[in-house]
């Protein structure tokens, strides 16, 4: 058996033309590992949800040429880690924010537990869990 | 796996006009999108068919509503399909929102024609 | 105006080729030509998954390979990952420069070894 976890880490230009890459990397993570169903599918969509958060919230206030999206997959002990994080302003709620503001939610409702938290020095990141089995 | 489209089909007869989705949707295509939707309201009655469509997501449902918000407001039959074929993150995103229960959402286009037309003269 | 983003090209789909042969008791090269993207995923982990049969290490020959898009790379992740739980891998050569700017740009050269 092999002890080493394969991860998944990329790290793409925060834009909204990069988020279906990002899905199907996560998408090929998850069918390499096995993972599928509707499993598989909550984790896409939870992984899609904050990466939209990032490029519709995190850069807004600047014109970041570099703005990336940093996402890491992993599989530990029947529980697949999905970590989104940008260097952009936060999460604070906007009044001008586009969107429905649906994503946060969803993504609650999807994992197994989210956490928000600061990304030094000025970014965020989103921790999302979800236990695998039935 | 089907490549993302959108197409516009013109039911002259009834002036209607499908909207039909296929592959996976996201902010990536939501602008598209939302020239789709405002294209079709010229017809008196709208669909939106998800029958085959992979993937949508919360920047898709912020259309979808436009889309439907607009229909209401202006007197035009709104429908959204989804059916076996539909990926489970649609009606995942769809059932997780309750927006299954207020939009009106139809296994089939014939079953989304059988519904009436909104009375003329609504009032507000 | 709505665009139709389906692929411009309408002459109907076209199949990339695969070709595989041993050249070490592990190594299995498998050679691709055309393009890799949504319409030729299936044929692509098809083709991968005749390859992982073979051997642990699985040389992917991309000469031939004009575009690479996120759903082939994706199909790439997966077989990577399972060569590498296994203690092999899949390694990429010749890759042009649009398919390494694909590669490097998501980091997945960690798990897709690219040979310079």
């Amino acid at each position: 058996m092999n002890d080493e976890q394969v991860q998944l880490e990329l790290s793409v230009p925060a834009r909204a033309e990069n988020i279906p890459l990002v899905r199907h990397a996560v998408a090929g993570f998850l069918d390499g590992h096995s993972v599928g169903g509707d499993q598989a599918s909550d984790m896409l969509l939870a992984v899609t949800e904050a990466c939209t958060n990032v490029v519709q919230h995190a850069y807004r206030d600047e014109a970041v040429a570099d703005a990336e999206i940093e996402v890491w997959a992993e599989l530990a002990d029947a529980v697949v880690t999905i970590t989104v994080r940008d260097q952009g302003g936060g999460f604070a709620p906007r009044v001008d924010s586009p969107g429905l503001g649906l994503g946060l939610p969803v993504i609650a409702a999807l994992t197994t537990t989210v956490e928000i938290r600061p990304s030094p020095p000025s970014g965020t990141e989103v921790v999302m869990t979800f236990a695998l089995g039935g | 796996m089907s490549a993302r489209a959108i197409s516009l089909v013109r039911q002259d007869a009834a002036d209607g006009c499908v909207v039909v989705l296929t592959g996976e949707h996201d902010l990536s295509s939501v602008d598209e999108l939302r020239d789709a939707f405002d294209q079709a309201a010229a017809a008196r009655s709208v669909m939106i068919d998800l029958s085959d469509t992979a993937f949508i997501d919360s920047a898709v449902l912020g259309a979808l509503i436009a889309s439907h918000r607009d229909a209401t407001e202006h007197g035009r039959r709104w429908a959204l399909i989804v059916g076996n074929g539909s990926g489970a993150a649609v009606r995942r995103i769809l059932e997780l929102t309750g927006l299954d229960a207020v939009m009106p959402v139809f296994s089939s286009r014939e079953e989304a024609e059988a519904q009436p037309f909104p009375s003329e003269g609504t009032t507000a | 105006m709505v665009r139709a983003m389906a692929d411009a090209n309408d002459a109907g789909p076209r199949h990339p080729q695969f070709q595989q042969h041993k050249v070490e008791e592990a190594v299995t090269v498998l050679h691709v030509e055309g393009e890799l993207d949504i319409g030729s995923a299936d044929a692509l982990r098809s083709a991968l998954d005749a390859a992982e049969a073979q051997g642990d290490i699985v040389r992917l020959d991309a000469r031939g390979v004009q575009f690479l898009d996120s759903t082939a790379l994706g199909v790439l992740l997966a077989s990577a990952q399972r060569l590498a739980a296994r203690g092999g891998r899949l390694e990429l050569m010749n890759a042009s420069p649009a398919v390494r700017r694909v590669l490097d740009m998501t980091l997945i050269a960690r798990t897709v070894h690219l040979i310079p």
